[in-house]
């Protein structure tokens, strides 16, 4: 048996064993998150328009992770919302961001394991860049949209007739904590991937202002830019679509 | 309700807009900060352009351009002089330049240059400057600690590289261990305060599921001699794979092991003090509840950063004539394997997290009732 097979069946009994049938569901959503990634690879590899099936299968792996929390079904829309307006809003950044960067593909560092392939390929590198960026920012995005909604929903529950500008308070409050642990999360998560460039950068003797220009610490950097500052919207729009619901519901009722 | 909402000023958004303004400008004109020459497309000259194919297929336009730049900084400032640029449609290592990009130039001999890179750092550094200041505006006091403790984990992320790099035959493992101790303690501490119980249960939780985790590895690594696992073929290598391998785990692992913990362990708290006689039963039932609800996500998260960065060579290799089984093995086994360690790790904090607070509970109560 391979390693990852043993290592794949150590992780089922674990969540089973510590999360019942919600474990079964979270290693379930890692396969499945897996398989999503491979179909948006091969269509992307057919030359589909890379931008459409970013979306789409963006917007399948927000909700295979979001689902995975196995919150109630309101909790679960608020946060599938919210995160797909921050999905769209990070778009807007990425777009015009990586245009201007030119941090797509690879660089001399990469020469070892290029050799041999041909490089002249019928898939622009600078959209595969964009596709990259974002689908890295999506499993944090969806972590604090369910955290955030989830943590407001139980203040809602709590107390029923509290006034907007409480719940709103409330609400940033609870948002900022989960905020400054997922940030750390996105951090450490970059930092493990950068580690053996940045090794390879001290090894090499860059000077400052090469690592500060190269292009694969460019596109490391801004993708982990990416990810904080979804994670940061989250708030703000979750809690707007809280309030707006809390204003209809009072709306009805007088 | 006053005491909920902060004030909200208008002029720190001035302040910010302002800040990523002069950053930009600033960094237009900096050339005098590189060692590396420095110049700046002035003209533009596509000299030919041709058809590009291979035998899988592909089929690209090859342009290449004659550049007029301008010198910015070494002795020769100001001088210009001419570079020939050749790139294709894919872009994958050269692009085509236009009239105002700077760029960092080779010299060849004493009349040939060639292009090194492009600056790029006048596209992120004002992106750095604009989110860290959404941070430090939007959340008040916890955003500045956040801001902080990111400088902090970044700082003692620089400083164990350039350990490892000073010392011979470094063991790179066995400083990310020492990493990881400082890291989870300093960023914890900041968030709950050095003088918290909180914090130092926290702090124990994740020590004990992140090791846990790594010694599983190591353990299934051992059993099975690595069958699957190919660490040569890890990018950047400079020294020996696999440990180097156990690090980048390690500290990827960290992050959201500390995010788990945080949570379920202030839960167990606060639940502890509005019931101080809640069962030992409940404890672990609420510990699980919280637990589940993340680990899910937290797993997904670290998935999406490791795989998606292997998406551009992955489809380089399929556009290149391989099969799904090669580019899988060649791009992805390593980063999955990186995933299935650190959803373990997500997965034990909930155990370990339960054993620490129950331990703890145990610990205060005998020595509450002793007096008695």
């Amino acid at each position: 048996m391979t390693v990852t097979m043993i290592l794949s069946i150590i992780l089922l009994v674990l969540m089973v064993a510590i999360g019942g049938g919600k474990g079964i569901g979270a290693f379930a959503s890692l396969w499945v998150n897996f398989g999503i990634m491979i179909v948006m690879i091969m269509l992307i590899n057919f030359q589909f328009n890379a931008m459409a099936v970013l979306l789409v299968g963006g917007a399948f792996l927000l909700t295979i992770t979001i689902l995975s929390a196995g919150a109630d079904e309101e909790i679960t829309s608020i946060a599938l919302i919210a995160s797909f307006i921050v999905m769209i809003a990070l778009i807007l950044l990425i777009l015009p961001a990586e245009h201007l960067a030119m941090a797509q593909g690879f660089a001399e560092e990469n020469s070892e394991e290029l050799e041999g392939l041909s490089l002249g390929i019928n898939v622009n590198f600078v959209t595969l860049g964009i596709v990259a960026a974002l689908l890295a920012t999506l499993g944090a995005i969806a972590e604090a949209a369910i955290a955030i909604a989830a943590g407001v929903g139980e203040l809602r529950h709590d107390q029923p007739n509290m006034k907007t500008s409480q719940l709103i308070g409330s609400g940033q409050k609870l948002g900022q904590q989960i905020i400054g642990t997922a940030v750390n999360t996105v951090l450490f998560g970059f930092m493990a991937d950068f580690l053996s460039l940045a090794i390879w950068f001290g090894k090499l003797h860059y000077t400052i202002g090469e690592i500060m220009n190269a292009k694969l610490f460019t596109s490391s950097m801004l993708s982990l830019l990416y990810a904080i500052l979804g994670v940061i919207l989250v708030l703000p729009i979750t809690l707007a679509i809280f309030v707006y619901q809390h204003n209809r519901k009072s709306n009805q009722v007088s | 309700m006053k005491q909920y909402v902060e004030k909200k000023h208008w002029w720190p958004w001035l302040v910010l807009i302002l800040l990523v303004l002069a950053s930009m400008v600033v960094l237009r004109h900096n050339a005098s900060w590189y060692r590396t020459p420095l110049g700046q497309v002035t003209q533009v000259k596509v000299l030919q352009s041709n058809r590009l194919t291979d035998q899988y297929n592909n089929d690209v336009k090859e342009t290449t351009q004659s550049l007029r730049v301008k010198l910015l900084n070494t002795s020769q400032a100001g001088k210009t002089i001419t570079v020939k640029n050749t790139s294709d449609e894919a872009m994958a290592i050269e692009q085509p330049f236009k009239v105002g990009n700077q760029i960092f130039l080779n010299r060849a001999d004493h009349q040939t240059w060639t292009v090194q890179t492009m600056k790029r750092d006048t596209v992120w550094v004002p992106i750095m400057i604009v989110v860290l200041g959404i941070l430090i505006i939007s959340m008040g006091h916890a955003g500045r600690l956040t801001v902080i403790s990111l400088a902090v984990n970044v700082v003692l992320f620089i400083g164990t590289v350039s350990l490892d790099l000073h010392t011979t035959n470094g063991n790179i493992l066995g400083l990310f261990m020492l990493f990881s101790v400082l890291a989870s303690a300093i960023t914890l501490g900041l968030v709950m305060g050095f003088r918290q119980r909180q914090t130092w249960v926290v702090f124990a939780t994740v020590l004990t599921a992140t090791a846990l985790a790594m010694i599983i590895a190591t353990i299934v690594f051992k059993m099975t001699n690595n069958h699957g696992l190919h660490f040569e073929l890890m990018s950047f290598i400079t020294q020996l794979p696999q440990p180097l391998f156990m690090a980048m785990t390690l500290v990827g692992v960290l992050g959201a092991v500390m995010d788990e913990a945080t949570d379920m362990i202030a839960t167990l708290f606060s639940l502890e003090r509005e019931r101080p006689n809640i069962t030992i039963r409940e404890i672990i039932q609420s510990g699980r509840h919280v637990g589940q609800e993340i680990f899910g996500a937290l797993s997904n998260t670290l998935f999406l950063i490791f795989i998606a960065e292997q998406i551009p060579m992955a489809v380089l290799y399929l556009r290149n004539g391989n099969d799904w089984g090669f580019t899988y093995m060649m791009n992805m086994s390593l980063g999955l394997v990186q995933t299935l360690i650190s959803a373990i790790g997500i997965v034990l904090t909930v155990p370990a997290g339960i054993m620490w607070v129950l331990l703890v509970r145990k610990f205060t109560r005998v020595k509450m009732e002793v007096p008695r």
